[in-house]
Parts: structure tokens; sequence; C-alpha cells
């Protein structure tokens, strides 16, 4: 393993997508599209299916040309060049291993294709040893588990050396205690094969669990770009704030200081806001109290609803006088609310406040 | 409850008749070539072998024997090539005009033999050009190259495209893809293909019957132009040679690919990799 | 560089397609277009429809196409009366027996023709084992009959015919069978109302093949019918091959050819519609 990072010094490199539209024929899936991964980075591409993450993918391992833009990698420009040359390795969502050739034989797939290097046996055990599949190498995908195929596909691609390696929803087909243990595993193995990795994910957690910084998409677009705890205090949209984690959501109309009329109930925001406009109000479940006596910042009275075990959270829903509010509290309180008057309140500054979008 | 049991004592009656029916002929045959006697009988009145003794040993039928079977290897040959060549380029589903030209490649199964024969003749006559024994293998060819064809593009539109992807990553041209993916892991279908065309070929009649030259014919027509002259226990043993031999492929493509899979055409179950069941 | 390796491909693809669709256009597509041709010659006059003339004049050869339907549809109805019950059956059994059932309606279409049909002469031959069944004086005559014909070509085209059938049964739900035994419906009245409208289209597909392939057949019929019960493909090999008579024998097998293919024609059409109105 340890050779492995000294024959392959830094190979990371920079991604850049500049202004890229993508159109199938039937209107454009994709345009002005733009994004740009430091060397070496984790970075993660979440959304929700269909929302052209896949096609960002196609684009930046050649699968899909661009009608317009630019694909670079450390500024050299192969938005024309074909997948064979452009040093992209791919982890398929279902690994696309080659179900006739032995687990070996896949991961040299790459090298023999090159013409075999007279190091072909070496290399190929160092990238087993590295993906801890060592003394599997004879099997066939069919009788290897699910894990242990992503394993393979994962060797087989960093085999030819790649300097981006994309990954695609590849713990989906994993249950829920393997794909754990793989986020840890694939984070080891990125860092060292020190490749700059592009990880395709609908699912939050292992985005946020793994990713250095993730963009979450929407609809062909990024909606924003950040650390995890970045996009989670603070969406930048109303999609961000709605997709990532849950979330209270309020609309209400400026009064001109820093609070909003939330049908007809004066809510405080943590800024200023122009009297009339429409405002978007997001509130994580976290940061709603709940008490028996009135709160700090926005207090209402409320009724327990309904409650909602989640393991080491407990989430209540409680009727208020401007709708249902979320509250989450941890199960370790003992405190039981059961059906009694509650009050629900919330700081301005534990809240986001977005600029409604029109329409 | 007695309804349900006495029709399915009908249904078990037909069915063994049915079977009896269907394999008649063929089971008549086989017997008819064991007799020891010089006429046909069933059941013959003794079991001998002399009958397949004097087929090996004849001329006619020996020489229409290596003729059928060269036509016939010929015919899968060149039926494999031009049927894998086109299904690779036709099984893109992007591919323009590939309904027409797939639907195309398929006419020549819904054009009475008949019909194809005297037309090969007939474009032959016109160039001068000898037909035999070209429009005897281009009939065969045209008659063969729609399974091969059709039998590749199942094979291989079943594989995940995204195995062809991982391979173009891996730095393999489309070329070595090809050969190192796409093709090994379509081979069964592919081979079931060639298989079937070489038995389609070496059992066909009408074609061979009116494209053969007379002392150079295949071994269907042989048995013809000896079975309108009347029944000898010759060409029983004949026949029973052509069966043998039509078992003898029909049971590698069973071993090899299933037979109910080839007519049938059932979709084979996809190839790619797929995650283990954990 | 993408356009030009597009290029390129595109070059590529069209080489490994050259192959097959010269083999279509010149030994499929340009042969027909010369049988057509001389179809219309008489003499040296061309076009003329003298040779479609004769034949739709001529007494002797109404009779034979007239033969040719009747063998192919008498062939037609008896092969969908044996087989339809064989498909049901097919669609019934259990999976082992179902298994042995198909390999042996199946297994007759890998033995050539001409052994099948040599078969049936020495069913039907008078010394083989039907006639056996009968005293010597007497024996039926059976072969170079009609009869025989129909029988030699039934056997042939039968698997087809349960083929197509069971393909169709094959695909109704069973849901609909059991949603019909919960209604109390006889066993009669979900055949009567489930299962034959919804084989309706194996049926036709079926009956269109058999019918279109038992009217082109050539050497069964000879073998069996001999040379009094002359049918179509018959008489186009004795236009063409025995006197030589080229226009009129590609006239005959344009008309043969016309009428299978409109067969299979209204057919297609037939069973699309069956297939709209049974699943809409």
């Amino acid at each position: 393993m340890i050779e492995q990072s000294q024959s392959t010094p830094s190979r990371g490199v920079s991604l850049r997508l500049t202004d890229v539209d993508v159109d199938y024929g039937a209107g454009n899936v994709m345009s002005g599209f733009s994004l740009a991964v430091h060397p070496g980075e984790f970075f993660g591409l979440l959304g929700p299916s269909g929302c052209g993450k896949s096609t960002t993918l196609g684009v930046i391992a050649g699968f899909v040309e661009p009608s317009r833009g630019k694909v670079l990698l450390d500024e050299r420009d192969v938005t024309a060049a074909s997948p064979q040359r452009r040093g992209v390795g791919v982890v398929f969502q279902s690994y696309a291993l080659f179900p006739h050739m032995t687990v070996t034989e896949n991961v040299g797939y790459g090298l023999r294709v090159a013409g075999k290097p007279a190091d072909y046996r070496q290399r190929v055990a160092s990238l087993l040893e590295l993906v801890r599949l060592d003394g599997k190498g004879h099997r066939l995908p069919r009788e290897l588990s699910g894990g242990e195929q992503q394993r393979v596909a994962i060797a087989r691609a960093l085999a030819v050396q790649p300097e981006l390696l994309l990954l695609d929803e590849p713990l989906s087909n994993l249950d829920a205690r393997l794909r754990a243990d793989m986020q840890a595993e694939l984070r080891r193995i990125q860092r060292e094969a020190n490749v700059t990795t592009i990880f395709v994910t609908h699912d939050q957690e292992e985005a946020f669990g793994i990713c250095d910084r993730v963009a979450v998409m929407n609809r062909g677009r990024i909606e924003q770009i950040g650390n995890a705890r970045e996009i989670y205090k603070r969406p930048a949209s109303r999609f961000v704030a709605r997709f990532v984690g849950r979330t209270n959501h309020l609309t209400g109309e400026g009064t001109g200081d820093r609070a909003i009329l939330v049908g007809g109930h004066r809510i405080a925001v943590p800024e200023a806001v122009a009297a009339g406009k429409s405002y978007d109000l997001f509130v994580r479940p976290e940061e709603v109290m709940l008490a028996e006596t009135a709160g700090e910042g926005n207090s209402l009275p409320a009724k327990v609803v309904s409650i909602q075990e989640a393991g080491p959270h407990r989430y209540y829903r409680v009727e208020t006088a401007i709708g249902v509010l979320e509250a989450c509290r941890s199960s370790k309180a003992d405190v039981d609310f059961g059906s009694d008057d509650v009050y629900a309140s919330w700081l301005p500054e534990a809240s986001t406040l977005l600029d409604a979008p029109h329409g | 409850m007695a309804r349900r049991n006495t029709l399915a004592r009908v249904g078990r009656i037909y069915g063994v008749l049915f079977s009896a029916f269907m394999l008649a002929p063929m089971v008549v045959v086989l017997a008819a070539s064991f007799t020891g006697e010089g006429y046909i009988s069933f059941p013959p009145a003794s079991l001998s072998t002399r009958w397949y003794v004097e087929v090996l040993q004849n001329n006619t039928f020996m020489n229409a024997l290596s003729f059928s079977l060269q036509i016939a290897a010929i015919t899968a040959t060149a039926s494999g090539l031009v049927g894998v060549l086109s299904a690779v380029v036709l099984v893109k589903p992007s591919f323009p005009g590939r309904t027409f030209l797939v639907s195309l490649a398929m006419m020549p199964l819904t054009l009475p033999h008949i019909v194809l024969a005297i037309a090969l003749l007939q474009l032959f006559g016109s160039l001068a050009i000898p037909s035999a024994p070209y429009a005897l293998l281009m009939g065969h060819i045209l008659i063969t190259v729609p399974y091969v064809l059709r039998l590749t593009m199942t094979s291989l539109g079943g594989l995940d495209p995204r195995l062809e992807l991982a391979s173009f990553t891996l730095g393999a041209s489309r070329s070595y893809t090809l050969r190192h993916v796409v093709l090994p892991l379509g081979l069964r279908g592919i081979l079931a293909g060639i298989l079937f065309a070489f038995l389609l070929s070496f059992d066909e009649i009408t074609i061979s019957l009116f494209t053969a030259l007379p002392g150079k014919m295949t071994l269907p027509a042989e048995i013809f132009s000896y079975a309108s002259q009347g029944s000898d226990p010759v060409i029983a043993a004949a026949s029973g040679l052509m069966i043998i031999i039509s078992a003898v492929v029909v049971i590698i493509i069973e071993w090899w690919f299933g037979l109910l899979r080839l007519i049938l055409g059932d979709e084979p179950a996809k190839r790619g990799s797929r995650p283990a069941g954990e | 560089m993408a356009k030009a390796h597009r290029t390129s491909l595109l070059i590529t693809h069209a080489a490994m397609l050259l192959p097959l669709l010269v083999i279509l256009g010149f030994f499929f597509v340009l042969p027909l277009g010369i049988v057509a041709t001389t179809s219309l010659k008489e003499e040296q006059t061309f076009p003329s429809l003298a040779q479609y003339l004769s034949i739709f004049t001529d007494g002797f050869y109404l009779e034979v196409m007239v033969r040719t339907l009747v063998i192919g549809l008498v062939t037609t109805v008896a092969a969908l009366l044996a087989g339809y019950p064989a498909a049901l059956l097919l669609v019934f059994s259990s999976s082992r027996w179902r298994r042995v059932f198909l390999f042996i309606i199946i297994s007759p279409l890998f033995v050539s023709v001409i052994v099948r049909t040599y078969g049936w002469i020495v069913l039907l031959g008078p010394t083989g084992p039907i006639a056996s069944l009968f005293p010597p004086d007497i024996r039926p005559r059976m072969l170079k009959t009609e009869g025989a014909i129909v029988i030699g070509l039934m056997h042939i085209y039968i698997p087809y015919m349960v083929l197509s059938i069971n393909s169709a049964m094959a695909k109704i739900d069973v849901r609909l069978l059991r949603a019909a035994a919960t209604l109390r419906a006889s066993r009669w009245q979900i055949f009567k109302d489930i299962i034959l409208p919804l084989s309706a289209p194996g049926v036709v597909a079926g009956s269109a093949i058999v019918f279109s392939l038992s009217m082109t057949a050539f050497s069964t019929p000879v073998l069996l019918g001999g040379a009094r019960n002359k049918t179509m493909p018959f008489l186009i090999y004795q236009e063409n091959l025995v006197l030589g008579d080229w226009q009129s024998g590609s006239a005959l097998a344009i008309v043969l050819l016309a009428i299978t293919t409109t067969v299979l024609a209204v057919v297609t059409i037939a069973s699309s519609r069956i297939v709209n109105k049974v699943g809409g």
C-alpha cells in the first residue's frame, strides 16, 4: 500500500466544467452549468433522481458530449476527448464488472489494454491489497458479495491510475450496515490512492458523511456548494433547505423591520426585511424548543399532535397558530409532553430567511 | 372433483396421442431403417444394420452427404460472419434506420423458398454465371442470416450497456471492447445461431432441389429423388443418417444454449454483473 | 476531433453492415425484381399481363390453384383443431411435463422436411403400419391422395400453430383465471370468456403461418400427392425447370407470393386489431 502511494505521487487533478450545455435532442437537460473541484478533493454531487447528476457524470467521463462549454482537467481541455483518453476512472452503480473475467482479470483489464506491463502481477496484487481483497483474485464476480464486488470495481478503476475517479451511487446496492463500513473504506482508499474523487449520490447522509464538499443539484443546476455544515446550517435556496435534512417551512410577508407576518402572526427573523415582500423562513426541528413555559425568541402556544420515534431522536408534531411545527428532542430527555399544552420556541438567529421565489 | 379428474385424464390421453403423432414419422423411419428385409415394413420382420452399411458404401449418398456438410459449413460460417457483424451495429438502439434494416433482413423468412429458388436461378441465368453451387449457397445464407442476426441481437441486447462504458474508461478501444467484452458475453447466443444455421442448411430441401445439378446434390435432394421413385430401405437408412446428424446438432444446441430458448426466443437473462444478494 | 471520431465510427458501422446489405440487395431484392419483370413479359412484349391472363383463364391452372388453396385451408383448419388442445395442454400442465411436451412438439422442426415426409410415405404406404390394420383385400389407398398431402403438411407445420397459440395463452394473466374462478365461473365459462378470446391473436397468427407454408410447400405435396394432385409449387417447378417457360413460371410464382403476402398482411392488421380490442 505504501509502495502504491510512492509509485503514484500526487495524481489528484482539478476539474472544471465551464458553461456546459447538454441537450439530448428534446430540449436542454443542462444549460450554463459550471463546477470547480479542487485537486485531491472528495467531492459530492447530491440530488434527487433526474436532477442531472448522472448527466454531469456522463459529461465528465466523456459518455455525453456537451453542445457548448468546456471540460477541463488541470486546465487541459478534454471536452472532445473520448472516454478512453480522459484518464477518468468510473465505478458504476451496479459495478459493471465483466462477468466472464475473474477478479484479477477484471482489475488487470485496463493494464492489459495498454499492453501487459512487466509488473502486471505485482500491480494487480497491490491493488487487491489496497481494497482488501487479497486471496480472492481467482473468483468470478458472481461469487462475491455486493461489498466485495464494489471493491473490485474500485480497484479496476484505480488500476489505470486515473487522475479523477467518479463514483456513481456506489453504495446504493449495499445493505445499511455495509454501507456505513464502506463509507470509511472509500475515504481510506481515496486518501491512499490520492485521487480527486467525485461521488454521485441521492443520499444526503452518504454525501455529507464522506465528502469534503458537496454540490446540491436540482433540475440540471447547482443550488449550493459547500461542506456539510454550511449546507445544513445555511441552505442557499428553498430546494436545498427542504431537500437536506428535515425542516419547518414558513412563508410570510415582510414587515419592514426584523420580522415577518405568518398568517397574521409576527415572527422575528435574523435580518431586516422589506415591507410587503414574500419570504421563506426555515427552522430546523432541533432548533424548536418545547417547554411548559414561553421561551426566548419566537414562542408560540402549541399542542402536541403526534410523536415519532427515530432511534436517538424523537420528533414531536405540534399544532400552533401558524400551523403544524416539528420539534426534535433527544430520546434521552425523559420528558413526556403527552398532549399537554406547551410552548414551541426558537431563536431568530437559528432560522434561515430566504426571498421567496417568484410565482 | 370427478369432473376435474375426467378432464385431467382426457388431457393426458390427448397429450400421449398428440406426442405419438408428432414423433411417429421419425420413429417409423428409424425402425424401418433397421430392417433386415429387402423391403420396407413396419414393424420390421427382422433387425439388422445392413442398410446403414449399404448407405455408407453407396457413392451417391456419400457424395451427397459430404456435399451437404460442406454447404452447411460454408452457410453457417458466412451467415455467422454477416449476422454477427450486422447485429453488433444494429443492436445499438440509436442506430439510424435500425428498425427498417432489421425488418428487411427478416423478410427472407416470409418468402416462400420455392419463389426464392426460382428468383436466384433467374438472377444467375440473367448474369450468365453458372448457378451451381452459388445459387444454393446464397439461398441458404439468405434464409439463415435472420436467425443468426436475431439470436446475436438478443444476446448482445441483454448485456448491461455500462459494461462497454466501463471498458472505454479503462482505455479500451471500441474494437478491443467488442473482442474482449461484448462478443465473449454474447458467445452462447452467437454459437447457437451459427449451429442452427448449419442445421437449417443441412436440412433444407426446396432450394437444394431447384438449384442442384444432377450428380451434385445435397443429401435431402438425393433422398427426394430416390423417394419419388419408390420406397427402398436404403432411403430409410439415409433418412436415419439425417436424423442422427440432426440429433447430434440438436443435443449440442440444447446443452450449450437450450433448444426451447432458441425456438421460443426468450430473452436471455441479463448477464451483466449484478450485486450478489446479501 | 469529436466530429472526425463520429464520422469514422459511422464509416466503420456502414462497412460492418455492407455484407448484409449486399446480400439482401443483390440476392433478395434484385432477383425478386427479375422474377416480377419476367412475369410481365410475353415473348418480346413488355410490359404485358398476358401471363397472368392465361393463368386466370386456363381451366387447368385454375384447378391447380383451387386445389392448392383448398389444401392450404384444410391443413390450416386441421392443424388448428389438433393444435389448440395441445396448446391448452401445454399451458395447464406442470412445468416438468410442459418441458417434455414442448420438446416433443419442437424437436421435429429440427429434422429435415424430406425425412418427415418420407416417414409419412412409410406410414401411409401399402405395406405400412396403418394399412396392415386392414385385411389385405380391403386396404385403402392412402398415398398419392390429397388426404396424404394434408396429413403430411399438417404434421410438418403444426408446431408453428401450437407455439403461436401457446405464446398468446402464456400471456394471459393467471390472476384473471383465479379471479374468474372466485366469481364462480365454470371451467367452460372461463374457457369461453377468457382463454378463447385472449388466445385469438395466437390462433390467427398461427393459422396464417400454417396456411402460407402449406400453400408454398413443394416436396411434401409432390411425394405424398403424386403427379395427379398437382399444387402450385409443383406447377412452378414444371413451368420453370421442366418446360423452361420462365415467363409463365414467374407469373405463377408472383401469384403464389401475392396470395401468401396478402394473407400475412391481412392477418397482421387483423391481429393487431384483435389485440387492441382485447387489450382495450
